[in-house]
């Protein structure tokens, strides 16, 4: 492979910033690579992120950023391609970030089908804050604010995107990176609103109280719960309680929002067809 | 339609008007027909109306002040002329301390005989015979012009002629009708 | 052409405004008394090559506007108080980030959803002070439907100079009333546009000023340039730093650019006698009633008003000197609250200058009469 992705890093502000062990990196190194084969140059391309130990993702990409407040990277990427539909659009956030405090957002850009590919760390936790249970933490499991265990459902990120509209919904984890990076690409190309939910390791937080206390240990959890979908489909219902599904779930040919918009100015006289 | 003198419009006096009734009865849109000839006839203008749930039904107004002088305090305190369509508007603004005050009213939808300062029409009716019933507020308000004349009818007439539909003419008929009603009684 | 007097109400004044001022972007949330600029939005970006866009809410409407304006387009959006309320988060982030962008808040009686219809001035100090945090804050106030066109226009002037969201205050009687305004012409206009940076993208450093003393220019994502646009403390080219010397450097220019530009940004009008019995000092709707008693005093009465335009930063000079002018002369601050810039009227001219409010907080407009009686009492 080529080594043009480093163009998409800022090399002199490494080391990462966060834990041994977390996934964080290699989901930023995921995209850099899908960056490069697509050819986008870096000052097409704007990273929008919110709060949270992904919401760092930005400090280490050589591409335009605007580094938000916390829940809103999807709203302020909305603006963006609102505005100019020809950019690269990417939001990185974790699961605190798009699927609890920026719930909203997320909802309503995937029903938008705003061309926005939204990639989520998902670690089960608020990582930055101390280990706080999130919208996606599981039933039971704990968490420095569930520690008789959570008496919440997570959600399935994915099930909520392809229920709002999003036209292209991808799963990937930190272990099966050839997933994810196929899977960013695809979205990256998609004219509407995409997600790459990643499952990501938090052995300091989510491991240590969820017995996956080590790197190794988060890392063995992603490789035996992640299965292609073409497999996952053909297990049996007990074990696809195990388990869950990874690569391109969904896919959905409507019009982005842009392609919308665009026709509602051609018909006001705003732009020639 | 020169039946009546509209010598008050060229004065640089402040002109208030009220034109009240309930939600539904256009009072909105006869104030902006007012203000609107008003501004065209090159005076100064405010309009202001009751929002919310009051233009869905219950008690509406639509407030239009007018001068040749730049106008300060835009809501009426003051009213010269009050087109009241409803019995309700017609007690508010009759109890109003002004001798110079007149209001206007519908005798079909208030029946309470004539005071001193107030003048009845039977617009209801009238509209019906001609047919014109949803033009109704058009007819009230061109009696109230030909009584109150803050605007010339002129501009009212040439606004009511800019809108051709069915709609439009009946709005037009009904308006010379009111300025008719008032000017022959 | 020019003489040309349309007939228009407040909020419809404001979209004018915006247009005229090359606004090409709207997102916003649907809220009385300002959703007539939303509605007009719509029906006219389109038309002109620019978007609209109806957002989840307004903290997302106000996260939207950021985001387009750092795409070179100008962008507003318009809400009322409890719409400007969660607007404030993000409302930090446009100073934090220096991205220029017009708020307009047509303010309505509060507090929470209050008298959802009807008129207030009580957003004052919120649209100073309620983002958290040190800043500055500009913030316009029209009291008549050519002041919503006119400081609208401003707003975006200034938002690009500064490189600072601008609020527009107005209000449920501004924003609904219509009146006789003039357009002028577009040639008649000039706008600030946004223009290239003087360096190359290698050298340019997003935070910080020009020759000119104001900051330096803003590129719109996707030119050679990079912007990074950061809500958390950063260094001059918006890069994150928790070093306290360069915390203390940022807050402070964030702080002074607005604070420094009162002399200019400060608009405001004095009208009355030369020798009054009484100085009001008012803006928004309020100023109208106040200007009422001036137009045509009562017997025996001679009051002048001091309108402000702008309310933040605010004008400490012009309120001093203007009292300063009339010896003696007791000041009055009529204003539909329950007393905020009074506050800062009686922290200019210090406790021994008689200064009042006059206040009303119950969805209902100031009357001449009874600011009237309320001078009459003050000055006797």
């Amino acid at each position: 492979m080529s080594r043009s992705y480093r163009k998409y890093l800022l090399h002199d502000k490494f080391p990462l910033f966060w834990c041994g062990g977390c996934g964080n990196g290699i989901i930023i190194a995921s995209l850099a690579r899908a960056l490069a084969r697509l050819g986008v140059e870096p000052h097409r391309v704007v990273a929008t992120t919110g709060i949270g130990c992904f919401g760092k993702a930005d400090d280490y990409l050589a591409t335009n950023s605007i580094h938000g407040t916390h829940g809103r990277a999807l709203a302020f990427a909305s603006g963006v391609k609102g505005a100019n539909p020809d950019l690269t659009v990417v939001s990185l956030m974790g699961d605190g970030d798009c699927a609890t405090i920026g719930g909203n957002h997320f909802l309503h850009a995937a029903r938008r089908n705003i061309g926005i590919t939204a990639i989520v760390s998902n670690n089960l936790n608020y990582g930055m804050t101390g280990g706080q249970y999130s919208a996606t933490t599981p039933l039971g499991e704990y968490s420095s604010t569930s520690l008789y265990g959570n008496p919440e459902e997570g959600f399935d990120l994915c099930e909520v995107a392809r229920a709002a509209g999003a036209s292209l919904v991808a799963r990937g984890t930190v272990y099966h990176v050839g997933v994810l990076d196929r899977a960013l690409e695809e979205a990256l190309q998609n004219p509407g609103f995409s997600l790459v939910e990643v499952m990501s390791s938090c052995p300091v937080h989510y491991g240590r109280r969820n017995r996956l206390p080590s790197p190794v240990d988060m890392m063995n959890h992603w490789k035996t719960r992640g299965v292609p979908i073409s497999r996952f489909a053909k297990l049996s219902p007990e074990k696809q309680m195990e388990h869950f599904p990874i690569g391109v779930l969904h896919r959905r040919d409507r019009d982005d929002f842009a392609t919308r918009y665009r026709r509602i100015q051609q018909d006001a006289g705003g732009v020639r067809s | 339609m020169n039946t009546l003198a509209h010598e008050d419009t060229c004065t640089n006096k402040r002109r208030e008007v009220v034109l009240a009734g309930s939600g539904g009865q256009g009072l909105v849109f006869l104030g902006r027909l007012v203000g609107q000839a008003a501004a065209r006839a090159g005076l100064r203008v405010v309009q202001t109306q009751s929002y919310g749930v009051a233009s869905r039904g219950g008690f509406s107004k639509s407030e239009v002040i007018v001068s040749e002088a730049p106008i300060a305090y835009p809501m009426a305190m003051d009213p010269w002329g009050v087109l009241a369509l409803t019995d309700e508007a017609r007690r508010m603004y009759r109890q109003g301390e002004s001798a110079n005050r007149l209001v206007v009213f519908d005798r079909y939808l208030s029946s309470d005989p004539e005071a001193a300062g107030e003048r009845g029409f039977p617009f209801t009716q009238e509209s019906r015979s001609l047919n014109i019933e949803g033009s109704f507020n058009l007819m009230a308000l061109g009696a109230f012009l030909a009584l109150r004349p803050v605007v010339p009818y002129a501009e009212v007439l040439s606004i009511l002629r800019e809108d051709g539909s069915a709609r439009g003419e009946a709005n037009v008929e009904a308006f010379q009708h009111g300025v008719h009603l008032a000017g022959d009684s | 052409m020019s003489a040309q007097r349309s007939f228009v109400q407040g909020n419809e004044a404001v979209v004018e405004g915006a247009l005229a001022a090359g606004a090409r972007y709207f997102a916003g949330y649907p809220i009385t008394p300002s959703s007539e600029i939303a509605e007009m939005a719509a029906r006219k970006l389109p038309g002109v090559g620019g978007v609209y866009m109806q957002m989840e809410d307004e903290i997302a409407s106000m996260a939207a506007i950021i985001g387009a304006s750092l795409t070179g387009k100008k962008s507003f959006t318009a809400t009322s108080g409890p719409g400007l309320s969660l607007m404030l988060e993000n409302l930090g982030m446009a100073i934090m980030a220096e991205v220029p962008c017009v708020i307009v808040d047509v303010q309505r009686s509060g507090p929470s959803t209050g008298l959802a219809t009807k008129p207030a001035q009580a957003d004052v100090m919120m649209a100073r002070w309620g983002s958290h945090g040190d800043h500055s804050a500009i913030v316009l106030a029209p009291s008549s439907v050519q002041e919503c066109f006119d400081l609208t226009v401003r707003a975006f002037d200034l938002a690009e100079q500064l490189r600072h969201p601008v609020l527009v205050l107005s209000d449920a009687i501004v924003g609904h009333m219509r009146e006789d305004v003039h357009f002028p012409e577009p040639e008649a206009l000039d706008p600030i546009t946004r223009r290239d940076p003087d360096v190359g993208p290698e050298e340019y450093v997003m935070h910080a000023d020009g020759a000119d003393g104001l900051p330096v220019p803003l590129p719109p994502f996707g030119s050679k340039y990079l912007v990074r646009a950061n809500s958390s403390a950063h260094d001059p080219s918006g890069y994150p730093s928790a070093d306290p010397g360069l915390a203390r450097a940022n807050i402070r220019r964030l702080h002074d650019k607005v604070e420094d530009a009162v002399e200019w940004i400060s608009d405001y009008s004095l009208i009355g006698p030369d020798e009054p019995d009484v100085l009001l000092i008012s803006y928004g709707a309020s100023a109208r009633t106040a200007e009422q008693l001036v137009v045509d005093p009562p017997t025996d009465s001679r009051p002048a008003l001091l309108k402000l335009r702008t309310l933040w930063p605010f004008p400490d000079r012009v309120i001093r000197d203007t009292v300063a002018s009339f010896p003696g002369v007791p000041v009055v601050v009529p204003e539909m609250n329950l007393g905020q810039i009074v506050r800062e009227v009686q922290r200019v001219v210090g406790k021994e200058h008689p200064c009042y409010g006059y206040h009303r907080s119950d969805g209902q407009p100031i009357e001449p009469g009874e600011l009237h009686r309320f001078v009459e009492d003050v000055v006797t």
